[in-house]
């Protein structure tokens, strides 16, 4: 038998019934097995050290209702708006919602692109596009529609921020408010890249076979059209956490993220900006809301699109630096995100802090 | 688009009257849990108590107080909450002075090691990832497995996995620290 999970050993610390009779048989027989249960009952038995008693306590509840309800007659509870109810998502989308939002920023810029409902897209602003969960996993499958190239950017360290500015031709900007950013920082300078995604039936329908399902209809007009994506040069500062960080459980994940790019554009050839739009929109993997939001743009060539996940993201616009930005984070409170364009380059400012203090460091950014 | 003020996904509140019931059970349910859940993580019952009142807040403003989940999520709210306090607090230092143990033992030497594991503790919950921390503090304030994997969205098998990992993340900063 094999040996036991991690998992499964600290499962069995709290309660020994939760192996089956066979995964008890082979603890009770395993020394390797043994040995690691022992590591999980050590450190089990550090944590519960430490939180013994910190939690203790007698606490008034009607009191505590009597104050919440005061501030609801104040009109606290309705003073700002909130997300959505909480849905029942998958765990990484929830708790990586601000981590998630200029990663979907790219993979929905990208799709739509490569899909092809942009042209020619320069954005000169950011808004938020909301999407619900089911939207982001029905987001097209490009190979099923044709083929992909990426040159992929250069990416390395480097070791100051001069460096970095050096590298890039960027601001290479640094927040002027210190309290609460690690003074630990490193630079990741990222050079240009591209991606060119042709629309071809030939291809579409293979890939249908390979999977056994029905080809999506590609209109001849469209055939062979090509949309390039471009990208960079960029640089990410990472603030906290060490080089190594990597895993998710780990300790090591930075406290704040400062991103600054080029703003991304796109060309295509062989087809107009509406048919294009046209065709994604009517894709069926596209909900009729998906394609209200991407329609709702009104300047597609020109807008950034930050998605937003329904009831796992909030979102808000401000005003920073005189532009429109994007405030975007985890429902929950776990982490913030601010996105916003001036000048032809995208910042982005992320951290797993206050929603607050994410804003008083974008804001504290000084202007290039 | 219009990209302005709230966003869109935004619901409108809902009149009080139509969600009291619900969410006053709920809240004389779990009150006392998400305070205890907050007061692990800062060490200070008052902070705690404020940090609830936020988190059932933002739970009346979602409107989803009769949801199985609503209980589960309220304690994800606090958790992060406090959390996000205990970050962003500059003056933790002071605070750590001040704070009144918990609870408070007989023999003063117990008390001053329970204060000492405080201190530790919430050093270690600074430096952990957020998702770390909280799976740490959910556990150990009793939610049961089935309640951290719906507070963390995570399936209830997983959860074992999340727990020996951050309990061993735990122990390694507990070990760096007071090894320095």
């Amino acid at each position: 038998m094999r040996h036991l999970s991690e998992g499964m050993l600290r499962r069995v610390h709290d309660d020994s019934f939760a192996a089956s009779n066979d995964e008890r048989a082979h603890l009770a027989g395993c020394d390797r097995c043994r040995q690691r249960m022992s590591d999980v009952a050590r450190d089990a038995q550090l944590a519960t050290r430490l939180f013994a008693g910190t939690g203790d306590g007698r606490t008034a509840v009607e009191p505590a209702l009597a104050r919440l309800r005061s501030q609801f007659a104040s009109g606290a509870a309705t003073a700002t708006g909130g997300p959505s109810a909480p849905r029942r998502i998958r765990s990484r989308r929830w708790a990586l919602g601000v981590i998630a939002a200029p990663v979907l920023a790219v993979v929905l810029v990208v799709s739509a692109n490569a899909a092809g409902w942009l042209s020619i897209f320069s954005p000169t602003t950011v808004a938020p596009i909301s999407l619900t969960v089911g939207d982001v996993s029905g987001l097209p499958d490009l190979s099923g529609y044709g083929t992909m190239h990426v040159n992929q950017p250069d990416s390395h360290e480097v070791g100051s921020a001069a460096a970095a500015a050096a590298a890039t031709g960027l601001p290479v900007l640094r927040p002027a408010v210190t309290a609460d950013v690690p003074a630990q920082v490193r630079w990741q300078v990222i050079g240009t890249g591209s991606a060119t995604f042709t629309l071809d039936a030939s291809a579409a329908n293979a890939a249908a076979a390979r999977a056994g399902r029905a080809a999506p209809q590609i209109p001849s007009n469209l055939d062979g059209a090509s949309v390039t994506v471009n990208a960079g040069p960029g640089v990410v500062a990472v603030y906290g956490g060490s080089a190594t960080s990597g895993e998710l459980g780990g300790a090591n994940l930075p406290a704040l993220i400062i991103g600054e790019g080029l703003r991304p554009t796109a060309s295509t050839n062989g087809a107009t900006l509406a048919q294009l739009e046209d065709f994604l929109v009517s894709q069926p993997s596209i909900s009729p809301q998906l394609a209200a939001e991407i329609r709702a743009i009104g300047q597609p060539a020109s807008t950034l699109p930050i998605p937003v996940i329904a009831g796992v993201m909030t979102s808000q616009t401000i005003t920073i630096d005189g532009v429109r930005g994007v405030v975007t984070g985890d429902s929950t409170g776990l982490g913030t995100a601010v996105i916003w364009e001036k000048d032809g380059i995208v910042r982005v400012v992320a951290g797993a802090l206050a929603r607050s203090e994410v804003i008083s460091i974008a804001q504290s950014l000084p202007v290039a | 688009m219009n990209g302005e003020a709230v966003w869109r996904m935004t619901v409108p509140p809902t009149p009080l009257a139509a969600t009291d019931h619900a969410f006053d059970r709920l809240f004389r349910a779990e009150y006392e849990r998400v305070v205890g859940i907050a007061a692990r993580v800062l060490g200070d019952r008052a902070q705690a108590e404020d940090v609830a009142q936020d988190a059932f807040l933002a739970l009346h403003r979602r409107d989803c107080s009769d949801q199985p989940w609503a209980g589960g999520w309220v304690c994800a709210a606090a958790a992060h909450g406090a959390l996000n306090v205990l970050r962003g607090d500059r003056r933790r230092h002071r605070r750590e002075r001040l704070a009144a143990v918990p609870a408070p033992a007989a023999d003063p030497a117990a008390a001053a090691e329970q204060a000492d594991d405080g201190r530790v503790l919430r050093a270690a919950l600074q430096r952990l990832s957020p998702r770390v921390a909280t799976v740490l503090v959910l556990r150990h304030s009793g939610l049961s497995y089935a309640e951290v994997a719906s507070a963390m969205n995570v399936r209830q098998g997983d959860v074992g996995t999340m727990l020996r990992r951050a309990e061993s993340a735990l122990r390694k900063e507990v070990d760096r620290a007071t090894s320095q």
